[in-house]
């Protein structure tokens, strides 16, 4: 025993403890300064939200507590089950849409094509463009009056689909879509440059064809990086605000009134701080269960 | 012989000028929050740009600190700021955005200020009810006022031998008369991404056919036959005509698109603001005299629809560190030299009636202004705008939205308005 606590407590153990203790002060040094500020930037407005959801709002001041009420006005008389119906239609229209044109074109792009380089980029650049911009350049682009398919649309007899109630939605998730799908192509693109060739040989042997290989061999090695790409895009449509603001306002006939839209409106139009809130935290609900469902579906992928 | 004793008085006097320094500084520098940056092109940053230039000349040592933010920003950012109590010292506001403010309580009244001006000074301005709590006592003075009223091409209506409408009838007809190939009859976008022209015309033109609107608690009385009169005529203007003289995807586009339709020369009929004319002048290059502004129309002709003013207005926040230097500030933007140099720099209707005795606004290039300044003083509104007046805009836009797309027809739009707003409102 004395001569066990003796090796404990020598020089050697002594400096491996110090070490220790260096390190773990190192550690809190970067990790604490970091929680704070994301506690400051993330967590307190949340928690902000959150409190503000169950009171009364004067303008930006608590009013009272009121429990569940906000809530249970939102979806009973509120338009929230309309807020939340076009939610989910525009972010599954954008999944839709973006997932597998984004997986398309990094397969194309990942073959050996001439202008790889110039395609990557080219692909790549709605992703770098601002929500507003494109909101903007979308709107010019279905204008059936002033906009470069005037005449085209005037022809079909068509108007501006942004101004149907039936197809709004559908013109939005377009431009949406049109922006989310390089962040999915570039997730694959990456994914793809770690497959195996050795694999992909092995499968060509095995007399697979170009179908079944990407099917059995080459999506079941990329799944986890375009399931990342599937959170991002799902969190991005869901907290979208600047594209359906710039594009319809939420109009016509509330056909794009998005849940983030609503948020916007109720804070920063009506004043209604409660009722932004608690959409704020609906929101937040959402996109935490739509991330779980990811993780679960990523956790349950064959090693 | 230096002591002990002089160089604490020394250092002690130090202390005090250096604490004293920044206050000074402070007392001499002056925040403003603006919908326009000086710096930027448009002509009402260069009538902005203009009324800094000469207050800093008459104030020598005061420096004005602009800080410009989109101006639906203006008013959220001020109830923010409020609470955590770093507001600046003067804070400009579009008039229907003013009554959330006095509600909350994060501006302060000039009624006190204003009774230091000669009662000739304080009876030349104009006074918005928006401006004004229920007691009368004033909160804002504007700096820049427009009359809303119907832009038309005057060129195309006398192609067809029309008049400027006075009825909607007449309207209606000369739409109908005047457009054909892509150019379109009327615009009136009710959008909510931009509710306030078209909803704003519906006001005026149900306050002009003698419609209630609003009860005297504020609750809504929206289903009143006026009402429903004229969103059956927007209703037949749309499905009621083959061509229609507003088709649906105008009917229901932004405003900003409507002027943009206008501009591109393709509308003959434009609901919009006075101040809107330099724009429409320079980007639709049409010659002056073919763009006319006339009073919203009614069904009767010798009474048309009241003119809603509008205004940009100038605050003093509660909790501004300046406000006298704030208040001179203020006097200087809406002295009577100002509001002629911002008629003449960027179309501005007045704030002053003493300012239209300047020779400019016998010019032609005046016309406009003339107009809006004759329509609002012949024919003033009378109406409580509600302290949320955007949440009335666009529960209406939603309405003729819903109505248009045959959801329902006109009374049962009135009818679930009524529902909505009543819901929505404040107070």
């Amino acid at each position: 025993m004395n001569a066990v606590a003796a090796t404990l407590g020598g020089p050697a153990s002594r400096a491996a403890r110090r070490r220790r203790r260096s390190e773990a002060a190192g550690t809190a040094a970067m990790f604490y300064p970091a929680f704070a500020l994301v506690a400051a930037v993330s967590f307190f407005p949340l928690f902000y939200a959150i409190r503000q959801s169950l009171h009364r709002a004067d303008y930006l001041e608590l009013g009272g507590f009121v429990g569940l009420r906000n809530f249970i006005t939102l979806f009973a008389t509120g338009g929230g089950l309309h807020f939340l119906s076009v939610s989910l239609l525009f972010v599954a229209g954008t999944l839709a849409l973006a997932v597998p044109l984004g997986i398309g074109l990094a397969l194309l792009l990942a073959r050996p094509i001439r202008f790889r380089t110039a395609f990557r980029l080219v692909l790549a650049f709605p992703w770098v463009v601002s929500e507003l911009v494109t909101g903007y350049l979308w709107m010019w682009f279905y204008d059936g009056r002033l906009g470069p398919l005037a005449d085209l649309f005037s022809r079909f007899g068509l108007a501006n689909p942004l101004s149907d109630p039936h197809t709004a939605l559908a013109g939005v998730v377009l431009a949406s879509s049109w922006r989310a799908y390089p962040l999915v192509m570039i997730f694959t693109l990456a994914a793809l440059q770690t497959v195996p060739v050795d694999v992909q040989e092995a499968a060509r042997l095995d007399t697979l064809n170009e179908w079944q290989r990407l099917r059995y061999v080459t999506l079941p090695l990329i799944r986890s990086s375009v399931l990342v790409a599937l959170v991002l895009t799902t969190l991005h449509s869901f907290n979208s605000v600047t594209l359906v603001l710039a594009m319809t306002g939420g109009g016509p006939v509330g056909a794009t009134d998005v849940l983030g839209m609503r948020v916007f409106s109720e804070a920063f139009q009506f004043y209604r701080m409660d009722v932004a809130c608690t959409i704020a935290v609906v929101i937040f609900g959402l996109n935490i269960l739509a991330s779980a469902a990811f993780i679960r579906v990523l956790r349950g992928q064959p090693e | 012989m230096i002591t002990r004793r002089s160089v604490a008085f020394g250092g002690g006097a130090g202390a005090f000028a250096m604490a004293a320094r920044p206050a000074i500084a402070e007392a001499r520098a002056i925040e403003v929050w603006s919908l326009e940056s000086p710096g930027d092109g448009n002509v009402v940053a260069r009538a902005i740009a203009h009324v800094v230039k000469g207050f800093e000349a008459v104030h020598p040592g005061v420096e004005l600190k602009i800080t410009s933010m989109p101006w639906q920003q203006l008013s959220p950012t001020l109830l923010r700021a409020s609470r955590a109590r770093r507001v600046p010292d003067v804070a400009m506001f579009y008039s229907p955005d003013l009554p959330v403010q006095i509600d909350a309580r994060t501006v302060m009244p000039l009624t006190g200020f204003m009774t230091d001006w000669p009662e000739d000074k304080r009876a030349d301005i104009l006074r918005l009810r928006q401006a004004q709590d229920a007691a009368g006592v004033i909160y804002g003075l504007p700096w820049q006022v427009r009359t809303s009223g119907l832009f038309y091409r005057a060129d195309l209506l006398e192609k067809v031998g029309r008049q400027p409408p006075r009825t909607l009838a007449e309207w209606s007809d000369a739409a109908a008369a005047a457009q054909g190939g892509d150019v379109v009859g009327m615009a009136l976008g009710f959008n909510p991404g931009a509710a306030s022209v078209a909803a704003g015309w519906f006001l005026t033109t149900q306050l002009g056919l003698g419609a209630g609107v609003l009860k005297a608690d504020g609750s809504p009385d929206f289903a009143s036959p006026q009402a429903e009169r004229i969103v059956q005529w927007v209703f037949e203007q749309v499905h009621g005509r083959n061509p229609p003289t507003l088709p649906l995807d105008v009917a229901l586009q932004d405003g900003e698109k409507e002027h943009d339709l206008f501009s591109a020369r393709r509308l003959v009929f434009l609901p919009s603001s006075s101040d809107r004319h330099p724009r429409l002048l320079a980007q639709s290059g049409l010659p002056f005299e073919a763009i006319g502004m006339t009073r919203y129309p009614t069904d009767d002709a010798a009474v048309p629809a009241p003119a809603l003013v509008q205004s940009w207005n100038l605050t003093i926040p509660i909790g501004a560190k300046s406000p006298d230097l704030a208040w001179e500030f203020i006097d200087h933007w809406t002295s009577t030299a100002e509001q002629v140099e911002g008629c003449r720099i960027a179309g501005f209707v007045p704030a002053r009636r003493s300012a239209l005795q300047d020779p400019f606004f016998d010019a032609p290039q005046a016309r406009i202004i003339r107009f809006a300044t004759e329509y609002a003083a012949d024919h003033p509104m009378h109406f409580d705008f509600p302290v949320n007046t955007s949440a009335l805009y666009d529960t209406w836009v939603r309405m003729f939205g819903r109505v248009l797309n045959q959801e329902l027809d006109a009374r049962g739009g009135l009818q679930w308005a009524e529902a909505d707003y009543a819901q929505r409102r404040r107070g």
